[in-house]
C-alpha cells in the first residue's frame, strides 16, 4: 500500500522544529537577562521595555515552532492510523515519530 | 581717563554621563545575538522547515501555516537587528561624548585658574597696566564663552543620541510595528553575500569585498552570517570577533536549553568547545594589559566548534590585531583542541605582558588552535591514540591552514605588520610546514620544545624567512626537543617515523637562545616541555624580545652539535639557568 507519510521525514522534520523552539526559549532567556543600567536614565526605560516586549516575541515564536512540531506529529499519526490496517507496523511507525526535545 | 575692566566669568559646569558603553554594548550584543537566532528560524521556514514528510492536502496545509511564521521570522530578524546595530552605534557614540566630556571638564579645569587668576590681580592692577589687564580679561571672557557653547553643543548631542535611542526602542514593541516596517523588504545579508568572492579567493580578494560593502550589509552579515564572517580570512578582526561572539554566544544562549540526556553528539561537543572558548576569553578579559594597566578585550579570531569530528577551531587574541605594530601568534602541538582554549588563552596573555615588560607598546598576540592537531603525547595517558604525534601529515595540512592565517593577517591590515609566529612542539612542526611550504607574509619565526622541522628541511634557510630570523628555544631537559634528527640520523629518510631535524642543531643555521628552567629537571618527566611560555624565564624573554624586534637583546646559546660517535652534545645542559623578569612582579 502507498502511505501519505513518510514518518522518518516527519519525525526529522518534527525534531528541527523541537530545535528551533529550544532556540528561541533561549533568545526568550538572553533578552529578558539584557540590562539596560547601561544607558543614560532617560534611555533606560524604552530599553526595558524594548528586551520585555522582544522576550515575548521571542517567547510567542518558541510556541510556534513547538505547535507545528505537534501538528506534524498529530497529522501523521492520523494518516498513518487511517493507512496502516496491522497494529504492529503502525506501532514501528509511531516509534519514528515520538517527540525527543 | 579710567578703564573699565569686567572679569570674566567662572566657566559653566558640563553636566555628569552617568552610562556605561561597555555595558550599552554588551547589550546591543545581546540583541544582535538574539536576532541571529530569529534568523535562522526564517531560513529554517524558508528552506527544511518546507519538506514535512506529509503529501498531498496535508502537506500543502502545512505549508500554507507556515507563510504567516516565515514573515514574521524574517521581519523580526531584520527589525531586531537594526536595532542592534544602533545600540551599538550608541554605545561607540556614549564613550564620544564621555570622552568630550572629559575635554570640556579639563577645559573648564583651566579655564576656571585663569580667571581666579584674574580676579586674584585685579585689585593690584595700576591705572598704566589697566588697558592690557581689561584685554587680557576679554580674552579670557571670549574663551569661557567658547566653552560655554561647547558644553550646550554636547548637551545638544547627549539630547539628541538619547532621543534617537529612545525613538528606535519605542517604534518596534509589537509584531505589528515590526511588520509595517520591514515586511517585504530585502535583507542587505543575501545581496552582499551573493557577491561574496568564491572558495578560491585570496585573502586579498576577500577584503576588497569587504571594503566594497555599505556599513548596512557589513552589520548585517556579522549578525545573519557569522559563521562565514567569522572566519573568513582577509576580514578585518574587529568584524570577525563580533560575528565570532554571535556565533558563540548563540551557542551559549541556546544549547543548554536542550536537556543535557537528549543532545546528540555532535551538539555535546560543539557545547563543551563554546563553554571551553568562553572560559578563554573569560581569563582573557580578566587579564590587564601592562601597557594600558586595564582589563584586555579579547578579539574572537576563529570560532569553529564543529570542526575536525568535533575537536574544533578556536583562536583569540589580546591586543587589537588590526592595529597593533607587533603581532604574535602562538601555535599549539600535540593534546590541543578546542577544550584547550583556556590553558592556551594564558600563553597569549603571558608573551603579550612580557612584550610589554621588555618595552612592546604596541603588541597583540593570540594563540591559534586552527588545525587538527595529535590528540595526545604517545607516552601519555592517550596511548595509541597520540601516534599522530610521531606522522607528519597533520602538521602538513595544518601548516596549510596556519599560512592561510597568516596571509589573511597581513591582508585585513592597512598598515605593515611586524609578524611572529611561535610553534611550541608539533606546533613548531606545523609551523615549519607553513614557512616552507607555502612561504607567507611572516617576519620572525620561533621554535620551542620542537621535535623536528618536518622532513626534507635541512636548514633555516628553507623557512624563507632568512635564516637569522628564524629562533628556536630548547630546554636541555626536554625530552620532545631531543626527538629531532641529529647528525647522519635521519629517521625521516629511514622510513618517514620522525618529524625531520632538530632546529637547534648546529647544521641547521637557526639562531638559538636560551631557554633553560632555573627547575630544570622539575615537574616531570614532560615537565620542561612546558615551561618555554612560563615568566621569569629565559625562553620567554627571549620570546618577547624576538616579538618587539629587539633582536640585539636576545640572549644566544650555544648549538647542539652531533659529533661522528657519540650523542649530540647540548652545551646549555651545564649552564646555570637565569630567571629575567618578564611580568614586573616580584
Amino acid at each position: 500500500m502507498t502511505l501519505r507519510v513518510d514518518p522518518e521525514r516527519v519525525g526529522t522534520t518534527a525534531t528541527a522544529w523541537d530545535t528551533r523552539s529550544l532556540e528561541l526559549t533561549g533568545a526568550r532567556t538572553l533578552l529578558a537577562g539584557l540590562s539596560g543600567a547601561g544607558f543614560t536614565t532617560a534611555v533606560r526605560g524604552p530599553a526595558t521595555a524594548f528586551t520585555t516586549a522582544w522576550a515575548g516575541l521571542a517567547r510567542t515564536e518558541a510556541t510556534a515552532a513547538e505547535a507545528q512540531a505537534d501538528g506534524l506529529r498529530e497529522t501523521a499519526t492520523l494518516l498513518l492510523r487511517e493507512d496502516l490496517v496491522s497494529g504492529r507496523s503502525l506501532i514501528a511507525f509511531l516509534a519514528q515519530l515520538e517527540e525527543t526535545r | 581717563m579710567t578703564t573699565t575692566v569686567v572679569l570674566p566669568p567662572m566657566p559653566v559646569a558640563t553636566p555628569p554621563l552617568e552610562a556605561d558603553p561597555v555595558r550599552v554594548a554588551a547589550y546591543g550584543q545581546g540583541l544582535r545575538t538574539s536576532s541571529a537566532i530569529f534568523d535562522d528560524l526564517g531560513s529554517f521556514v524558508a528552506g527544511g522547515a518546507r519538506t514535512s514528510g506529509l503529501e498531498g492536502v496535508a502537506h500543502d496545509a502545512y505549508l500554507r501555516g507556515l507563510a504567516p511564521l516565515g514573515l514574521r521570522a524574517d521581519t523580526e530578524s531584520l527589525g531586531l537587528r537594526d536595532v542592534a546595530t544602533l545600540v551599538l552605534d550608541h554605545s561607540d557614540e556614549l564613550a564620544s561624548l564621555r570622552s568630550r566630556r572629559t575635554d570640556l571638564v579639563d577645559w573648564a579645569d583651566h579655564l576656571a585658574g585663569a580667571v581666579a587668576w584674574l580676579r586674584t590681580r585685579a585689585p593690584k592692577v595700576t591705572e598704566p597696566e589697566a588697558a592690557a589687564f581689561a584685554q587680557e580679561c576679554r580674552t579670557v571672557a571670549g574663551r569661557v564663552a567658547d566653552h560655554a557653547e561647547a558644553v550646550r553643543t554636547w548637551i545638544a548631542d547627549v539630547a539628541r543620541a538619547e532621543r534617537e535611542m529612545s525613538r528606535a526602542f519605542s517604534r518596534l514593541l509589537t509584531p505589528e510595528q515590526v511588520r509595517r516596517r520591514y515586511a517585504g523588504l530585502p535583507d542587505p545579508a543575501d545581496t552582499a553575500l551573493a557577491t561574496r568572492p568564491g572558495d578560491g579567493a585570496s585573502a586579498s580578494e576577500v577584503r576588497a569585498w569587504w571594503d566594497g560593502l555599505t556599513d548596512v550589509q557589513r552589520a548585517a552579515l556579522i549578525a545573519a552570517d557569522p559563521e562565514i564572517i567569522g572566519n573568513l580570512d582577509g576580514i578585518p578582526a574587529r568584524a570577525r570577533d563580533a560575528a565570532n561572539r554571535v556565533t558563540l554566544d548563540r551557542d551559549l544562549a541556546t544549547l543548554p536549553q536542550i536537556p543535557d540526556d537528549d543532545r546528540t553528539d555532535a551538539e555535546t561537543d560543539r557545547l563543551a568547545n563554546a563553554l571551553a572558548a568562553d572560559r578563554a576569553r573569560r581569563r582573557m578579559a580578566n587579564a590587564i594589559d601592562p601597557v594600558t594597566n586595564e582589563h584586555y578585550v579579547p578579539q574572537l579570531y576563529l570560532y569553529d566548534p564543529d570542526a575536525f569530528g568535533g575537536d574544533g577551531r578556536v583562536a583569540i587574541a589580546v591586543g587589537d590585531l588590526d592595529t597593533a605594530d607587533d603581532v604574535a601568534i602562538t601555535v599549539p602541538g600535540f593534546g590541543t583542541d578546542g577544550g584547550s582554549a583556556y590553558d592556551q588563552a594564558a600563553k597569549a596573555i603571558d608573551v603579550q605582558q612580557a612584550a610589554a615588560q621588555e618595552g612592546g607598546t604596541s603588541t597583540a598576540t593570540m594563540f591559534w588552535i586552527g588545525y587538527d592537531a595529535p590528540d595526545n603525547l604517545p607516552l601519555g595517558e592517550g596511548g595509541f591514540d597520540g601516534l599522530g604525534v610521531t606522522r607528519e601529515d597533520l602538521a602538513t595540512s595544518g601548516g596549510e591552514r596556519l599560512a592561510a592565517t597568516i596571509d589573511g593577517l597581513d591582508a585585513m591590515r592597512d598598515h605593515d605588520v611586524h609578524l611572529t609566529v611561535i610553534g611550541h612542539s608539533y606546533g613548531s612542526t606545523t609551523t615549519a610546514h607553513a614557512m616552507t611550504d607555502h612561504h607567507p607574509e611572516a617576519d620572525d619565526v620561533v621554535l620551542v620544545g620542537s621535535p623536528g622541522v618536518g622532513g626534507g628541511t635541512t636548514d633555516a634557510g628553507a623557512l624563507g624567512v632568512g635564516a637569522d630570523h628564524v629562533w628556536v628555544g630548547r630546554n636541555s631537559a626536554d625530552p620532545v626537543a631531543t626527538w629531532g634528527d641529529d647528525g647522519w640520523v635521519d629517521t625521516y629518510l629511514l622510513g618517514g617515523g620522525g618529524l625531520g631535524r632538530d632546529p637547534a642543531e648546529d647544521d641547521f643555521g637557526a639562531q638559538r637562545f636560551e631557554a633553560e628552567s632555573t627547575t630544570r629537571g622539575q615537574g616531570g618527566f614532560f615537565g620542561d616541555h612546558h615551561k618555554y611560555f612560563a615568566h621569569d624565564t629565559e625562553s620567554l624573554a627571549n620570546i618577547a624580545h624576538v616579538v618587539n624586534g629587539q633582536y640585539a637583546e636576545v640572549t644566544l646559546a650555544g648549538h647542539v652539535h652531533d659529533p661522528l660517535f657519540g650523542p649530540p652534545h647540548d652545551p646549555e645542559t651545564d649552564r646555570t639557568p637565569t630567571a629575567p623578569d618578564t611580568d614586573g612582579r616580584p
